[in-house]
């Protein structure tokens, strides 16, 4: 009965099982989205995300964020970002937790555009914080 | 014999570790509008602070201490009225978030503000949490 049990719950028939669980468990959850205001002028599509993958899910600090504005800011050198979607998720694979925060939204020149479009990127006063 | 030995020395090191680390949860992220074009901008950040406390696990920590299951039953029952949805633990007092706004006029007087990004962040430390509310941004210097 023992021996039975035993080989069921062997290691390698759960790891055969283990992509079936993957595949049909619910394993992603929306954490939290929030918008900022939308332009007229939506030309310039910006796309930024950042993501951080722990072991069962045990994160020690939340320092994967700090890479999101200045990524955004490279996008859109001496422009405002607006129309800014922020989507905050976890996905969970058996037993490893990634979390991903994506930011997607529209660059504006409100002078001139062509003059600004070539402007030089200015991470280094943006990424500071 | 050896093997296990080494196993039981493993988790004698690792929880320990874990515990003191703390395990930490982003709870919340927003992104405001980043304005790149009114001038120079000088980051900055702002955080505030409480502490959290699990009362079921506090009562499982003094149950363990004393081998007296009543403190785990009382915290139980205190338990039940933090029951409910919520971000990180429960605080004694929720009104430590309120002073974000003035703290970033204390940084930033102009009130010239762009690319802030708020965070809701929880670290915990078993029983009791730091429940933080942290506010990144650039202010507007030119």
């Amino acid at each position: 009965m023992f021996a039975h049990a035993r080989a069921f719950f062997s290691a390698s028939r759960f790891l055969s099982l283990a992509p079936l669980f993957a595949l049909t468990a619910a394993c992603t959850s929306l954490q939290s989205v929030s918008v900022t205001q939308i332009p007229s002028d939506r030309s310039r599509p910006v796309r930024a995300e950042v993501s951080n993958t722990a072991l069962f899910g045990i994160h020690f600090d939340n320092d994967f964020i700090d890479e999101l504005t200045p990524d955004l800011v490279k996008q859109c050198p001496h422009g405002r970002l607006t129309g800014i979607l922020t989507k905050h998720e976890n996905t969970t694979y058996v037993i490893v937790a990634t979390r991903k925060v994506i930011a997607t939204g529209y660059c504006v020149y409100d002078g001139a555009p062509a003059a600004a479009s070539t402007a030089v990127p200015s991470s280094r006063a943006a990424g500071g914080g | 014999m050896r093997a296990s030995s080494t196993h039981v020395s493993s988790l004698a090191l690792v929880v320990p570790l874990a515990l003191l680390a703390g395990c930490t949860t982003l709870h919340h992220v927003q992104l405001d509008e980043i304005d790149t074009s009114r001038g120079r901008l000088a980051p900055f950040e702002v955080r505030v602070s409480e502490v959290g406390i699990n009362v079921r696990e506090v009562g499982q920590i003094a149950s363990a201490v004393t081998r007296n299951k009543t403190a785990s039953r009382a915290a139980a029952l205190m338990a039940l009225f933090q029951f409910g949805p919520k971000t990180g633990e429960p605080a004694l007092d929720d009104r430590y978030a309120d002073v974000v706004a003035q703290a970033i006029l204390d940084k930033c007087p102009s009130g010239r503000v762009t690319g802030l990004v708020s965070l809701r962040e929880t670290t915990k430390v078993y029983a009791v949490s730091g429940e933080y509310v942290t506010v990144r941004g650039f202010c507007i210097v030119d």
